[in-house]
């Protein structure tokens, strides 16, 4: 049972964009998700979404985006009174500072973006069992 | 006839009779008064006659013997006795003493006349004193027998005991357990049968007749030595027995030995010193030599040892030396004087030897004889010796004046007791004015602390040397830089009296020296920068070149999946390229990131159990792999000093391609071990697998190169790259060996 609230994807290569709907359209979830091509559109999205006094089950952002970057998105939302999206970082870095310094930011999660597409697949497969099937957002 | 007539009457009669008579003759009444005298006695006691009523014989009785007359008198007068004979001491008038042997008896004179008392009497005065003399003599002689600690005693012919003093009854009773007593066999029982033995031989020959001496060890106790002395006692010309006396000469044989001893010693001591001395009598003009005065004087004749000092001295002098030297010798031994003096003398074999001769005071000995005493000491080791060091002492100071090397003794209070041309020029003055210069106060005021703290420890005894670079300040005012080395020269009671300092002047290379530390820093600086751009560059590529690859990947893989009806088979081979060639690619992307963060890795070094690491890194390995097949030998325990985090790596991708190569043999090994080569521990992992050519053993650590194609053995080919990275930055060294088909060696230290 999959929970129907947006998912945020927050992106700016096009390409990037293109695979990652492509993988949920091939898990069977087309339209779950919403997609912010910068920071700054990430986080008016965001925030109109608070002002319905609703929140995405799930924040899915790069480090590496433009006006807001990633960690300044992290900062930002912690600001925010009504916002509880859990906020996945899904980066080709892995660098030690990178993961600490989002973690220290209230990142729920870290998760390196593979280059294979098919191992990227079987990833997002993941963060979809257990972000929208056994983790509970309310 | 005046006398006479002084006379009572009653005493005319005898006085008829004795009034000459050579012999004194005395007449008492019962009340002890003087009656009468004869002219012996009178004159005897210088007493006139007219004196004699008034005389009592108390009065001139000597007061000790007064009793002993007193109770004979009284028996006389109550008649228990007619008379008695007695010995008694007479007091003159002059206070002399005269001893008389006396007959008394009582006489009747007359009728009338109570009854008298007669005594006659002898002068023995000469024979008491002759007897007082002996007894006094005896008694002397027997105190001397009782106390001497000699034993002596006599025996009879049957070696029974007739008298003995306290020293042999002392003796003999510390065996027997009593005193001995007279009559008793001196052969006592307690006696060893051969010591019985050699006491009747002993004493037999005495009985002979024979006097004898002899040195008597008894056998239970080696260290006694007893002298005992035998003598016949004869009577009418015939022996009755033996006189024996026995003296402990066990300390005096000691001390005899110890003066033997002695010297031996001494002569043995004037062989090795090379001296002799000599005792020259010259009132007799006998010289006696001892030690080793030929070994001394050379080739000699043995005749110079006849010959008293002053002769052989003229021998032995060089003829050049015989005006001034020897004729002062010739003179103070003409004067009876002491003397000393060092000179040479020339052996017959031509040798010059330096001898040292010595001549005492003149003194006369006990038999009025004069005595010069003296020595002659061959000293030519000694004056060599004492050359050389003058020597070496002068080659010291001319290469210490000459030396380009500072050199100058200084006191803890930092005074120059000395200081070389080097050393002043270092510091701009002349010798003579750096005497007067403190080094303390010389040194840079920041450098003073430090200066005196190892100055402390030096003469404190803490350290013999101290090597240190500080700063002086020049007569100009300049600062110099000095490399310094202080060792500290001690008395011979271990004492700190100075120190040698050797100073050099390095002001050029500590400047240059901090021209190469700005020129390092400045590239430290530059290297830095380059890093911050490397790393930067790094995230970049991680990032920005992973996106497009992920593009290429993603497409392509979508193309092949979703659109293979209608892209023809050549169309999809091409496009299972270009996925395969991403997929390497993004394998390289990783590797280079690894490879950069080894450069910057912030390594810590510790001792690394080298075993151990192999073991979690095969198994890693093997869980990823499937290598279940290879044989594996590891040498236990082998320990190397490193950062443990990058020798995991070294050996996870050395022994990666050692699984890997090694995987296409039927039977794949691995050995991991150690060996010492050229002196240096060396680890190795071998392999029987497919090898390499020697003439690339050369490149298979550069980046990025690969000796067999991917489609043979998987690799981006910056493992060993790596390798050689975490190697380089442990010091260490790598190398392999290896033969095509025949499998690799890899050595490598760290």
């Amino acid at each position: 049972m999959i929970r129907h609230n947006k998912i945020l994807l927050v992106e700016d290569n096009e390409d990037d964009i293109v695979l990652a709907k492509k993988a949920f359209k091939k898990l069977n979830l087309p339209d779950v998700l919403e997609v912010a091509i910068n920071g700054k559109a990430a986080l008016s999205q965001i925030k109109e979404k608070n002002e319905k006094g609703e929140n995405f089950c799930l924040v899915i952002i790069d480090l590496q985006i433009p006006l807001i970057n990633g960690k300044e998105l992290l900062v930002e939302c912690n600001k925010l009174e009504n916002f509880y999206s859990p906020i996945i970082v899904l980066s080709t870095s892995s660098e030690i500072k990178d993961v600490r310094d989002c973690y220290r930011l209230n990142a729920a999660s870290f998760i390196q973006k593979p280059v294979d597409y098919e191992e990227f697949i079987y990833t997002i497969e993941c963060v979809i069992n257990y972000w929208l099937k056994l983790n509970i957002v309310k | 006839m005046n006398q006479i007539n002084k006379v009572a009457p009653q005493y005319k009669f005898i006085e008829q009779f004795f009034k000459e008579a050579p012999i004194a003759f005395v007449v008492l009444n019962y009340d002890g008064f003087l009656q009468y005298a004869n002219n012996h006695f009178l004159s005897s006691m210088g007493l006139e006659i007219e004196d004699l009523p008034n005389i009592h014989y108390k009065d001139i009785t000597h007061p000790d013997d007064i009793n002993k007359v007193g109770h004979k008198i009284k028996d006389l007068i109550q008649g228990k006795i007619k008379s008695f004979k007695i010995e008694k001491r007479y007091i003159t008038k002059k206070k002399r003493v005269i001893w008389g042997s006396l007959f008394v008896s009582s006489i009747n004179i007359s009728r009338d006349q109570s009854n008298q008392i007669l005594a006659i009497i002898q002068d023995v005065t000469a024979e008491k004193e002759a007897e007082l003399t002996a007894k006094k003599r005896l008694e002397n002689l027997n105190a001397i027998l009782e106390n001497t600690e000699d034993s002596i005693w006599s025996i009879d012919k049957n070696y029974k005991l007739l008298v003995a003093n306290t020293a042999f009854k002392r003796m003999v009773s510390t065996y027997l357990g009593r005193e001995p007593i007279e009559g008793e066999s001196i052969i006592f029982d307690f006696l060893p049968p051969d010591i019985k033995t050699y006491w009747k031989l002993a004493y037999e020959k005495a009985l002979s007749g024979k006097s004898f001496k002899v040195d008597f060890r008894p056998q239970n106790n080696n260290k006694l030595i007893l002298h005992l002395t035998f003598n016949p006692i004869y009577d009418v010309g015939e022996v009755i027995g033996v006189n024996i006396i026995s003296r402990d000469i066990t300390e005096i044989k000691k001390k005899e030995l110890a003066v033997k001893q002695q010297d031996e010693d001494l002569l043995h001591i004037q062989q090795e010193a090379k001296i002799s001395s000599w005792r020259w009598n010259k009132t007799q003009n006998i010289t006696v030599y001892t030690g080793s005065l030929l070994g001394i004087l050379g080739s000699f004749d043995k005749n110079v040892i006849h010959l008293n000092p002053q002769d052989l001295f003229q021998k032995i002098a060089r003829p050049e030396d015989k005006k001034d030297l020897w004729k002062k010798v010739k003179r103070k031994i003409k004067e009876n004087k002491p003397f000393s003096y060092e000179t040479r003398i020339v052996t017959e074999s031509g040798k010059i030897k330096y001898v040292k001769i010595i001549g005492s005071e003149c003194y006369l000995d006990s038999t009025g004889n004069f005595i010069q005493r003296g020595s002659l000491q061959d000293i030519t080791a000694f004056k060599l010796q004492e050359k050389n060091t003058l020597e070496n002492k002068e080659r010291l100071k001319a290469l210490i004046n000459n030396s380009t090397v500072g050199v100058g003794l200084v006191t803890r209070e930092g005074i120059i007791l000395k200081a070389n041309e080097a050393f002043a020029k270092i510091l701009g003055f002349t010798k003579k004015e750096m005497l007067r210069q403190n080094a303390l106060e010389l040194t840079h005021p920041e450098d003073r602390e430090h200066t005196k703290s190892y100055m402390d420890s030096l003469f404190d005894g803490l350290i013999n040397s101290y090597h240190t670079e500080k700063r002086y300040i020049k007569k100009s005012g300049e600062i110099i830089w000095v490399e310094l080395t202080l060792t500290v020269v001690k008395d011979t009671k271990g004492k700190p009296l100075y120190t040698i300092g050797q100073v050099q002047d390095i002001t050029a290379r500590k400047k240059e020296e901090a021209d190469v530390r700005k020129v390092v820093k400045e590239r430290t600086a530059k290297l830095e920068a380059i890093n911050k751009e490397l790393e930067a560059f790094s995230y970049s590529v991680s990032h920005d070149l992973r996106a497009p690859l992920r593009s290429i990947n993603g497409f392509s893989k979508i193309l092949l999946d979703e659109y293979c009806d209608t892209i023809d088979d050549e169309g999809k081979m091409y496009l299972q390229k270009i996925h395969g060639a991403s997929n390497r690619m993004a394998g390289i992307i990783n590797d280079l990131l690894d490879l950069s963060r080894i450069s910057q890795y912030d390594y810590r070094k510790s001792e690394v159990n080298l075993s151990e690491v192999v073991f979690e890194v095969i198994n890693t390995i093997k869980t990823e792999n499937q290598y279940n097949k290879t044989r594996i030998i590891v040498e236990e325990d082998l320990v190397c000093c490193g950062d443990r985090q990058l020798i995991k790596i070294l050996l996870t991708n050395i022994l990666t391609n050692a699984f890997k190569y090694s995987s296409k043999n039927p039977k794949p090994e691995i050995i991991i071990g150690q060996k010492e080569i050229e002196g240096k521990k060396t680890f190795f992992v071998k392999d029987n697998g497919v090898g390499f050519d020697m003439i690339y053993s050369k490149d298979l650590f550069k980046d990025f190169l690969r000796l067999h194609p991917a489609e043979e053995f998987e690799g981006t080919g910056v493992g060993l790259a790596i390798v050689k990275r975490i190697i380089d930055r442990h010091n260490g060294q790598i190398w392999a060996e290896g033969k095509v088909g025949d499998g690799a060696i890899f050595y490598f230290s760290i």
